[in-house]
């Protein structure tokens, strides 16, 4: 398992490396450089010169990547070239909010979905089933800032209710936490109901049933236990995505977290600070679905096995 | 027995071919149908909007009207600048739809040549494509969509490509998990001993015996498709404005989402019932192509 584990993440390295080349020499050769908004018209082209030496910019693209990934290599994200402030530290300033809306949308999410889905698929075929496939179906088809938006003109403005944005207190964690939540259920509730229709049929479940075992016991023990592994990996897609796509819900909501912060960097141009935010957020992507792989082990002792077994490659599967 | 019903038992039980059996299925699935009528309305709504709504007539702008609720003149109401909000919605129509298929496109095209590759030869070309692939995967879409739009400026064109360079690796593993099934069946083997080519055999033989699966993901990539380039275009990293796209009219309705709440609703619902339409046609598919997987 540790030997996974180290695999896992020493993939993360040419990841890393092919990231940041990518990003810092696009985002370089992309018309408009960040000194561009600090140029003001009393300017003189020495001035301006001075300014383009100070940035590097009067040097080739591979001197400052290379410049770049000297810092990178002893640990050092560099500045941004905007607020001068280090990357690391804006990073961090802003990581706990986005984190804390992650968490707290992801539970939420799970508790609403699972019942859901089981529900759902213990009446499959009925009018219910009907129902809360259409209304996961509805929920999937809906851009998470306008759901975001509906809720917020529903409840900050019509009933004041919540803050309509910030990040003060419990209370405004509500809209921002209820709309990726629900954005989350939707997904979940319905791999939840797939994968408990499979299991449902199988029969080891008639065998319970046979033996007497009360119903709650047989959903819960027997059949909610072999359906896990698609619910987690919905789930474990859910918060990554969060963690690195809540641009959009903390846009919404003027969230202060990392996906406006990166968002904030690409539009500046601030080459080294987007180009740190998608590094360290592409490894909170890897490290999360890494989590979720070894979670499998822990609702799936036939994986634990595979595991234990020498830590073969495991299969890609589809 | 009259001769007339021996002909209909057997035309009610002959069999029909794989095509015919599939498209009995998808008749029969009342979603498919719902969405495959929601889309040709869209359709209709595009093809109409092309016709008969100028790019002049969506972007001049009418100070004196602005911010009007829902009227019978404005079924959706003027927005900040006095244009009529139907129109310009009805005149977007145009870049989701050639943003959905555009960008499945892309993905599609790129994702089954890559696909095929990694699944027919295996070995060292198989671990070198699904690496690049894995990498793909491991940049979170919208921030790949932002940067590619930054880098090549915005337009749509670019939005497309961005759309569809982000959904690459699902094609590429959907495509290279149902080559590897069908590979090693007798009739590419039979294929391989009457002197095939490798390409042959992969887009005569193989490819279409794995289409299920591909065909599914694209009916529902385009619903997805469709929402990231909104979502992109919402952040201010899709269509440049004065064009009317979706998720720029709900971006710009959000500055006045106080005082002209309508500015919001109607954009958004074109999103989303345009999405619901592909992935409920998504679902009757996957359920027509695939009964196993019904129920």
């Amino acid at each position: 398992m540790l030997r996974y584990i180290v695999r896992r993440l020493l993939w993360l390295i040419p990841v890393i490396i092919l990231v940041s080349l990518a990003i810092y020499i696009l985002m370089d050769l992309a018309p408009g450089t960040v000194i561009d908004s600090l140029i003001t018209e009393q300017m003189t082209p020495e001035d301006i010169e001075k300014l383009r030496q100070e940035y590097d910019l009067d040097k080739p693209v591979i001197y400052r990547y290379g410049k770049y990934m000297w810092g990178l290599l002893h640990g050092d994200l560099g500045r941004s070239q905007v607020t001068g402030i280090s990357v690391w530290e804006s990073f961090m300033t802003r990581f706990p909010a986005t984190l804390k809306l992650s968490l707290v949308s992801v539970v939420i999410g799970t508790v609403l979905a699972i019942p859901i889905g089981i529900f759902a698929a213990r009446r499959a075929g009925t009018i219910w089933d009907n129902l809360t496939t259409g209304f996961t179906l509805i929920g999937q088809s809906m851009p998470s800032f306008w759901l975001g938006l509906l809720l917020l003109i529903a409840f900050a403005y019509k009933i004041q209710l919540f803050p309509a944005g910030g990040y003060r207190g419990p209370s405004s964690y509500v809209l921002p936490a209820v709309t990726s939540a629900l954005m989350m259920t939707a997904l979940t509730a319905r791999q939840t109901r797939s994968s408990m229709l499979e299991v449902l049929r199988a029969d080891y479940l008639r065998t319970a049933r046979a033996k007497g075992v009360p119903e709650r016991l047989v959903i819960r023990r027997h059949a909610l236990k072999n359906a896990w592994i698609p619910i987690l990996t919905t789930i474990g897609m859910g918060m990554s995505r969060f963690l690195a796509g809540s641009a959009v819900i903390e846009t919404v909501f003027s969230w202060p977290g990392i996906g406006r912060l990166t968002v904030e960097a690409v539009s500046q141009r601030d080459v080294t600070l987007a180009c740190g935010c998608v590094i360290l957020t592409c490894i909170l992507y890897v490290i999360v679905l890494l989590i979720v792989d070894l979670l499998y082990a822990f609702v799936d002792p036939r994986i634990k096995a595979q595991y234990a077994s020498g830590g073969r490659r495991r299969k890609v599967t589809a | 027995m009259t001769t007339a019903t021996n002909v209909l038992v057997s035309k009610k039980y002959a069999k029909r071919s794989n095509a015919a059996e599939v498209w009995h299925r998808l008749k029969t699935n009342k979603g498919a149908i719902a969405g495959f009528t929601i889309i040709c309305i869209i359709l209709a709504i595009t093809l109409y909007s092309v016709f008969f709504i100028s790019y002049e007539e969506v972007t001049a702008i009418n100070v004196q009207n602005r911010l009007q609720p829902p009227s019978w003149e404005h079924p959706f109401g003027t927005d900040d600048m006095g244009r009529d909000l139907f129109k310009r919605t009805l005149y977007g129509s145009r870049y989701s739809i050639l943003i959905g298929l555009g960008g499945v496109s892309i993905s599609l095209i790129v994702g089954l040549i890559l696909g095929s590759i990694a699944g027919y030869f295996g070995g060292l070309v198989d671990d070198l494509i699904m690496r690049f692939s894995d990498f793909l995967a491991s940049i979170p879409t919208l921030l790949l969509g932002m940067v590619i739009v930054t880098v090549l400026g915005q337009s749509l064109p670019n939005l497309i490509l961005a759309v569809g360079v982000t959904a690459i690796p699902e094609f590429i593993r959907i495509t290279r998990s149902s080559v590897l099934v069908v590979r090693n069946q007798e009739f590419v083997e039979a294929a391989t001993a009457i002197g095939m080519s490798h390409l042959g055999i992969i887009f005569t033989q193989v490819v279409p015996n794995g289409l299920s699966p591909i065909i599914v993901t694209v009916t529902s990539r385009i619903g997805a498709a469709i929402i990231e380039a909104a979502s992109l275009s919402f952040l201010g990293f899709g269509i440049p404005v004065p064009h009317p796209e979706w998720g720029l009219l709900v971006s710009e309705g959000r500055n006045y989402i106080r005082i002209a709440p309508h500015l919001t609703y109607f954009p958004g619902l074109f999103i989303m019932v345009t999405v619901f339409a592909f992935n409920i046609l998504g679902d009757g598919l996957r359920d027509a192509l695939d009964p196993k997987l019904k129920k």
